[in-house]
């Protein structure tokens, strides 16, 4: 039982020597805790995609403007040893969670048609497995100049028939190294939201350990944005016409759209390293 | 009432308490940060302040919970238990980071407004797996943020003892909201066992250390056969020390059986601040003084000394052949009742 002296109100300004050595003690073996455990949460998860988003740092970018169906830019990198040019294809989104048809209509209201002119654009890099995007950062304003050059032309869309697709549906900006993890359950809603807000979604597909991204769109070319929302991030099986741009390929789901949620994960997240073209990783 | 907040004061306990909380705070977020950075160089800035802000908190809230029961299986706990509000606001402020910034890059600059996206970005409440886990995160920093809020003894006194206590009892529906969190959101995404298992050795810890001490306390309601007169023998009168208190439940009456200068008194268990065990505490300058926050009554008739207003129910106790008797039926709160006076040959 315990003796007057021991007894230990909180008030009082010092504790007695007995509570004072357990206490010591206690917060000795609270700290290896804390540290052992800070090391196992971190060594437990899994690691982070290497996408990259150059946040703070804007580039100036010229190429080929595709407006429709989806906004993107067809950028000259140089020349491959036999002299042809080697184009990478940017696709193009707005500030936060926005795509970028609102801000290249206005510039179109300003400057003219811009479909298949040169024009160059100010905005922040995003890049990852090969796959490159700009962020209009300042939405309209990143406009700086338009012109015509013959030499410098869209491609007509290669057509690669019908497919039948597995894998889940990302927002390619936060996959393609604005947020890590970008993909997956917890990024789910801020994938919804983006989508939502008219930013093309990708459909991932993992196939024997290559992965392939296919932006989704209506068999017309129109925007489905909204009819996917509901399986975002889900694992899901989509069918339609593929068609390819340089490296982008186009999903157009056959209408109505039939979207089949396959239970489970099929998926593993395969590690994601094939370089291709493209912005120094 | 301003003396009353005037007798908690910041002393050095206190600070050494708070430093202490501090430094542990910067070992944890120090070797998360760095670790992080280490293994895994390509983290976002608003990955890595979502990730160990939340982990911190999370842990944070379990050594808040550990804290109550560990001091009643271990009176030399006690201190961490004083100022343990000191932790709460804190963990609070963490989690608040932690989801700020989560609805930040989440949910902020879309086309919905960012709180209603919180609940509507993800509608698969019907679903397990899918479920929208930030719903309950939000729901939880909610709760947080009213315990914080009102952690101050100024609410204690305005909102009654009954409700603030109500409120504050809370934070286990937090603890649940979080763990559900945590297993339907980022645990569906990082897969690993150990990580699973951590959580659920956490949820062992908690439950754990509250039924041990419940246990522990159930062993002291002995069953006492009642008397003539309604008096319950309870012990012999060496069984209790001096200016301690033997503490017994009698037809769900928690009394906590006082011995000091040659008398026993009979008072309510429960303090009237934070329901503390006043049988835990000591008397000291002649009053029962709470183990908690030192609330201090005096043993005779339940009532702190002026300028204080506390009271707490009292009854009435006899020595007989060097046994202590009580009576269960409790006096109004404050009645004075004439201590049992300690025969000679027993002290
Ligand atoms: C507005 C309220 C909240 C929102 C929107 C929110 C959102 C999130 C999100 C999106 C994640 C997954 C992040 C990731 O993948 O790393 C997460 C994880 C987590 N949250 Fe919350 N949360 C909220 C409140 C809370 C609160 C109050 C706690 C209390 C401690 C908490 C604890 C955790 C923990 C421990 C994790 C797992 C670790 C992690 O992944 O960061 N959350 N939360
Ligand atoms: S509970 Fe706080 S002093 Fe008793």
């Amino acid at each position: 039982m315990q003796t007057k002296d021991e007894f230990y109100v909180g008030y009082q300004p010092k504790a007695p020597k007995k509570y004072g050595r357990f206490l010591t003690w206690f917060v000795v073996l609270t700290a290896l805790v804390l540290l052992s455990l800070a090391s196992v949460l971190v060594w437990e998860q899994s690691d982070y995609a290497n996408g990259t988003f150059e946040l703070g740092k804007l580039s100036e970018v010229e190429g080929v403007l595709r407006v429709r169906p989806v906004p993107m830019l067809k950028v000259p990198l140089g020349k491959d040893i036999n002299g042809n040019t080697l184009y990478q294809t940017v696709l193009l989104i707005d500030f936060g969670k926005k795509g970028a048809e609102e801000a290249i209509q206005k510039m179109e209201a300003e400057h003219g048609d811009l479909m298949g002119k040169v024009v160059r654009l100010e905005g922040t890099l995003i890049y990852h497995d090969g796959k490159s995007l700009l962020e209009l950062t300042k939405s309209e304003g990143a406009f700086i100049s338009a012109k015509r050059d013959p030499n410098m032309r869209l491609n007509q869309f290669k057509e690669l028939g019908f497919q039948r697709l597995q894998g889940e549906i990302a927002d390619p900006k936060c996959y393609f190294g604005v947020m890590k993890p970008g993909e997956g359950k917890p990024h789910r809603s801020c994938a919804a939201r983006c989508i939502s807000g008219g930013i093309p979604p990708v459909l991932k597909t993992i196939n024997g350990g290559t992965v392939e991204y296919y932006l989704v769109l209506g068999a017309n070319g129109q925007a489905i944005n909204q009819e996917v929302l509901p399986v975002v991030g889900e694992q899901i099986q989509l069918e339609g016409q593929v068609e390819e741009q340089d490296e982008w390929k186009i999903l157009k789901v056959d209408q109505p759209l039939k979207i089949e949620r396959i239970s489970g994960s099929l998926l593993p997240n395969a590690p994601m390293c094939t370089p291709q073209l493209g912005w120094k990783e | 009432m301003a003396v009353k907040y005037a007798s908690i004061l910041w002393n050095r306990q206190k600070r050494r308490y708070d430093l202490a909380m501090l430094a542990l705070i910067v070992l944890f977020l120090a070797v998360f940060v760095g670790l992080q950075l280490v293994l895994h160089p390509n983290i976002t800035p608003d990955s890595l302040i979502i990730r160990s802000t939340a982990s911190l908190a999370f842990t944070m809230l379990h050594i808040i919970l550990i804290i109550g029961p560990l001091s009643r299986l271990d009176v030399r706990f006690l201190p961490l238990l004083y100022n343990r509000r000191h932790l709460g606001v804190t963990m609070f402020l963490v989690s608040f980071v932690h989801g700020l910034f989560s609805m930040n890059l989440f949910h902020n600059f879309g086309d919905t407004n960012m709180l209603v996206s919180v609940f509507v970005s993800n509608p698969n409440y019907a679903s397990i797996s899918q479920y929208p886990f930030q719903t309950l995160g939000f729901l939880a920093l909610l709760i947080l943020f009213l315990m914080a809020a009102t952690s101050h003894d100024f609410w204690l006194k305005n909102l009654s003892p009954r409700i603030w206590k109500a409120l504050h009892m809370l934070v286990y529906v937090a603890y649940g909201l979080i763990v559900m969190h945590v297993v339907l959101g980022v645990l569906q995404q990082e897969t690993s066992p150990v990580l699973a298992g951590a959580v659920g050795a956490g949820l062992l810890l908690v439950v754990g250390t509250h039924l041990a001490a419940a246990i522990t306390e159930n062993r002291r309601e002995e069953v006492h056969s009642a008397t003539a007169e309604n008096f319950v023998k309870v012990c012999k009168v060496e069984d209790i020390a001096e200016d301690c208190a033997k503490v017994v439940i009698i037809r769900s009456e928690n009394i906590a059986i006082f011995k000091y200068d040659g008398k026993i008194s009979a008072i309510n268990n429960v303090c009237k601040h934070q329901n503390g065990p006043l049988g835990e505490g000591k008397i000291i300058d002649g009053c029962v003084t709470c183990p908690w926050h030192g609330y201090q009554y005096e043993p005779h008739n339940g009532s702190s000394p002026p300028p204080f207003t506390e009271k707490v129910t009292t009854y009435s106790t006899k020595v007989e052949d060097g046994y202590v008797y009580v009576n269960p039926e409790p006096f109004p709160e404050g009645t004075a009742v004439e201590p049992a006076i300690i025969p000679v040959q027993n002290v």
